[in-house]
């Protein structure tokens, strides 16, 4: 009951917030319009032992007890002060999340700048139910904070807003900017337990061979991309200061292999996405060509991170047939 | 820093700032408080250092069952200030031994100003006017480190910042300090202090006062606003006492109904001051004898003497207006002046017949009055601190008769006791008299070594007349006070702070130091408030009025502390270079040319000079210098010369 009234209250300052705010776009400064203040658990309890301190005061008539109690009062008021002026002045430049695996935590990374004359302390990141990572800013600095939220499902995990908060200092208040940006995750299916990779399906245009010998058949070198493996950088040729090579393999029909939807079977959707995304970790680690088949999709065969990189992206936005991202 | 580092740091800083807070409260506490809390400390502190593990639970169960029978056996209660405080000591000590989380350490923190208010209660003399700023520093800077998230400050930052948080709450508690309402207790009932009275009793037997006659601790300061009244006219009234036993003199309380005395003042008045330590009595004292005082709650009673309605606890000051000269009770109740003639008839026979005798030698009052005085005068008589014991039930013949040496005490009694033989009413009056003029401070210091005894005899035509037959024995003793009369009395190291003339100075510089401390700090109270907005221009203040007073000077600090704090009102100071480089772009823009914000100055200074080949060279040339002045190490000073020059002469 408690819990649903102050889900209600806070969803209604959250609407209350955006309507007032409007939508944002980085780059954002953090002025006195959009940086809230409000006491904290420990504000209450310094609040709590204050009044135990005036009493006393108040009871013994001690005059210096008075003195006591009104410095640290002051001190509360000046910690209000500091802590919203510690917030006010932050650039909130950009954020965003590198791709993650269902089940791990999508890490948003959020990118501050001081733009003041002052040092920043102890600037968090927070979501609604999670609380991030903290930094410290020196003048004109600039810093990475980061929010890490749990996953569950493929697909995008959309932050529909964020906030930078601080309790900087004494931890009395707590002033926070809302931050309304969506930012985006892109989360890829979770992979199946290790499982060996296709072999020799009928159906499938090529052969798919496990892992065999002829696949490491050195045929020369070619200049690096990017998304090459580091593992096929000619690292002896970096050493004779040569250009930044990569070993190329002579990959014949042989060497290529198609990761099919149909392989992937029997089992639903997400049984298969994960199987398949399990397959394509397991081919680029082994170097190999691979293509990706699925209902509607076909991404031909290529080896390397950024290949890897497509073809999971194409698992983790797959429709699914009771389309939800999370 | 590393996080364990850091997590050492934070420890040092509650450490710290518990032990300064526990730090005045160790010569009160018992031996082995201070011994636990001692180990514990350095216990504590090197278990962080080196990541000894805690003591497990059942160890600390058993230091806490130790400890908290410990303070019941100590103490026979874990009430009052006294006990309260160890209690809270030893707690935190038993805290410092489970303490991981920084919530905790933010936790033993809040207690360490709790103790930090314990010691003023206990103790609020003019060093703590240092250790409660320094002491919260510290504390402050303690809670700081400890609530700090991720990597503690360095040392010099956190003090610098707390420093600075604290500046800024000076002008607001100063506000408080003298604006809000001074409304206090005592709301609870206060246990009493050990050694609570202090000064006077509400009994004399002769020689009790002797025991005070060795302590130079402060009674009282009177600051006047004219001349001081003569050596000889300083008497402080207090206690009266009009029931004697035969050997003992003490206070019967005058009823509340009984009218006031008749009192006629006349000649000089003295208006002055008096700053009274709280003795935990309700005696207040002034100049024999006051006409009119300022303070609520004080009355005078059927004997003349000034009531508090509370017992004094606290530092009290208050005005009075005095007259040396007066007539007092010209008709006299009959209950009074059976009062005033009661003695045990079968106690001190002696004295009795003998003031008879005089009396009616004398054949009337006042000559009998001189030649008692006379016989102290003249016969052997000696005034000492050091009188030989008296018997109990006869002890007036014993002084009369035997001893001849005594103390004013003794004079008093012997005297009153004649009087009253012989058919005169009298009784005995305590207080104080004299007072060292303190002449940095312009007061009077009376201590309690001043303390005094003498007699009042009541006159038909005459009312109450003062007699001191001290004054006979010992002129000295009220012309010159007690080190004049007694320098044997003192102890050396007394003696020697009283004579030798730079200590004195030194001890009157503290003193008067203590004094305006006492005045203008400890003293201030709703009544000072009072006073304060009177001369603000407030005609009658109540506390309403100080509630307004308070509101708006604190939202005019609060307003102030708002601008000082804003960072927008603090400009940053901007690089000539910049300065130079904005009138260049503002220029720019003015023609249609305006820079983006996320375009650096080469890709700008391209796009203009695609857009306007005409401006190539000046803007080539300024864009250059901006970039070495901005982006390259170690900028001439030509080229920041040269920007301005190519920017100030820059028309677009």
């Amino acid at each position: 009951m408690a819990a649903g009234i102050a889900k209600f209250i806070k969803g209604r300052v959250s609407a209350w917030a955006l309507k007032r705010q409007g939508r944002d776009h980085l780059p954002i400064a953090l002025d006195k319009r959009r940086v809230y203040i409000l006491p904290g658990k420990m504000g209450f309890i310094f609040a709590a032992m204050l009044l135990a301190i005036l009493l006393a005061s108040m009871n013994y008539g001690n005059s210096m007890g008075f003195a006591l109690t009104f410095l640290l009062a002051s001190l509360g008021l000046v910690t209000m002060h500091h802590c919203h002026g510690n917030l006010t002045g932050t650039v909130v430049q950009a954020i965003g999340a590198q791709p993650v695996f269902a089940g791990e935590d999508a890490v948003f990374e959020i990118l501050l700048q001081n733009t003041e004359h002052s040092a920043k302390y102890d600037l968090r990141g927070e979501s609604s139910d999670y609380l991030g990572t903290s930094t410290d800013l020196a003048t004109d600095q600039s810093g990475t904070i980061r929010l890490s939220i749990p996953t569950s499902k493929r697909g995008h995990l959309r932050l529909q807003r964020f906030a930078v908060s601080t309790r900087f200092p004494l931890n009395l208040f707590r002033s926070w900017s809302w931050i309304h940006q969506p930012a985006d995750c892109l989360v890829f299916p979770r992979p199946a337990a290790a499982a060996p990779l296709p072999v020799r399906q009928s159906g499938s245009q090529y052969d798919a061979l496990a892992g065999g010998d002829g696949a490491d058949d050195f045929s020369g070198l070619r200049s690096f991309r990017p998304g090459d493996s580091p593992r096929h950088i000619a690292w002896k040729a970096l050493a004779r200061e040569q250009e930044l090579l990569v070993k190329q393999f002579s990959g014949g029909a042989a060497q290529q292999l198609w990761l099919d939807w149909d392989l992937a079977g029997p089992g639903d959707d997400e049984t298969r996405l994960s199987l398949l995304c399990r397959w394509i970790l397991a081919a680029n680690a082994a170097g190999k060509l691979f293509g990706l088949r699925l209902p509607g999709t076909e991404i031909p065969p290529a080896s390397g991170d950024e290949h890897q990189l497509i073809c999971l992206s194409a698992l983790a936005l797959y429709p699914s047939p009771s389309e939800g991202g999370s | 820093m590393t996080m364990r580092g850091s997590r050492e740091q934070r420890m040092n800083w509650t450490l710290l700032g518990i032990g300064l807070a526990l730090l005045p409260h160790l010569p009160r506490l018992p031996l082995w408080i201070g011994v636990f809390l001692v180990t514990v400390g350095l216990w504590r502190w090197q278990a962080e250092r080196h990541g000894w593990s805690l003591p497990p639970p059942m160890l600390r169960f058993l230091v806490a069952v130790t400890g908290f029978a410990g303070i019941v056996l100590t103490y026979r209660t874990i009430n009052g200030l006294t006990a309260g405080t160890a209690l809270l000591a030893i707690m935190m000590g038993m805290k410092l031994l489970e303490t991981r989380s920084q919530r905790d350490q933010v936790l033993l923190l809040f207690i360490a100003y709790f103790l930090v208010l314990a010691s003023l209660l206990f103790d609020q003399s003019p060093w703590t006017g240092v250790y409660l700023p320094v002491s919260v520093w510290i504390i402050t800077a303690g809670l700081l480190a400890v609530s700090k998230s991720g990597d503690a400050l360095p040392l010099k930052q956190n003090l610098r910042l707390s420093g600075r948080m604290l500046l800024h709450a000076l002008p607001l508690m100063l506000v408080m300090f003298l604006f809000f309402p001074r409304i206090s207790g005592p709301f609870w009932s206060m246990p009493a202090r050990a050694g609570a009275a202090t000064g006077l009793s509400d009994q004399m037997s002769p020689g009790e006062i002797s025991d005070l006659s060795l302590s130079a601790e402060i009674a009282f300061r009177a600051r006047f606003d004219g001349a001081l009244p003569e050596p000889r006219e300083r008497y402080w009234r207090g206690p009266v006492l009009s029931a004697f036993d035969g050997m003992r003199w003490s206070v019967i309380v005058p009823s509340a109904q009984a009218k006031p005395a008749l009192i006629d003042f006349r000649g000089e008045e003295y208006r002055y001051q008096v700053t009274l330590e709280p003795h935990q009595r309700n005696w207040i004292f002034a100049l024999d004898l006051p006409a009119s005082w300022d303070r609520r709650g004080i009355t005078m009673n059927r004997d003349l003497q000034l009531i508090s309605q509370r017992p004094v606890r606290r530092l009290t000051g208050y005005n009075v207006v005095s007259h040396t000269e007066f007539t007092a009770d010209l008709s006299l109740p009959q209950r009074l002046v059976t009062r005033n003639l009661g003695i045990p008839a079968n106690r001190n026979p002696k004295t009795q017949a003998l003031a008879r005798q005089m009396l009616a030698e004398a054949g009337h009052a006042e000559l009998f009055i001189s030649r008692v005085l006379q016989m102290f005068r003249e016969q052997e008589f000696f005034y000492t601190l050091q009188p030989p014991r008296t018997g109990y039930k006869n002890s007036v013949d014993d002084f009369l008769f035997t001893t001849r040496q005594g103390f004013c005490g003794h004079y008093a009694s012997a005297f009153t006791l004649m009087m009253r033989a012989a058919g005169i009413p009298a009784r005995v009056v305590t207080g104080y008299q004299g007072g060292e003029y303190n002449r940095l401070g312009d007061y009077l210091v009376v201590r309690q070594a001043d303390a005094h005894a003498w007699s009042e005899v009541w006159l038909p035509g005459r009312g109450w007349q003062r007699v001191d037959p001290t004054a006979a024995v010992a002129p000295d003793r009220i012309l010159r006070g007690l080190a004049g009369t007694l320098p044997d009395a003192m102890s050396a190291q007394a003696r020697f702070l009283r004579l030798h003339p730079a200590l004195i100075q030194m001890r009157q510089a503290w003193d008067a130091m203590q004094n305006a401390w006492n005045e203008w700090i400890l003293d201030y109270d709703l009544d000072r408030q009072r006073s304060l907005l009177e001369k603000l221009g407030f005609e009658k203040p109540d506390w309403k009025s100080l509630v307004a007073v308070l509101a708006v000077a604190l939202s005019l600090a609060l307003f102030f502390l708002g601008l000082a704090t804003a960072r927008g009102f603090r400009r940053r100071k901007m690089h000539p270079a910049d300065k130079s480089w904005r009138l260049f772009c503002r220029r720019l823009a003015g023609k249609g040319l305006a820079r983006k914000s996320a375009e650096g100055p080469l890709n700008f200074a391209r796009r203009v000079i695609d857009s306007r080949p005409d401006l190539a060279a000046a803007v080539g040339e300024i864009a250059d210098a901006y970039i070495a002045i901005r982006y390259y190490p170690n900028p001439r000073n030509e080229r920041l010369r040269l920007l301005k020059d190519r920017v100030a002469a820059f028309r677009p």
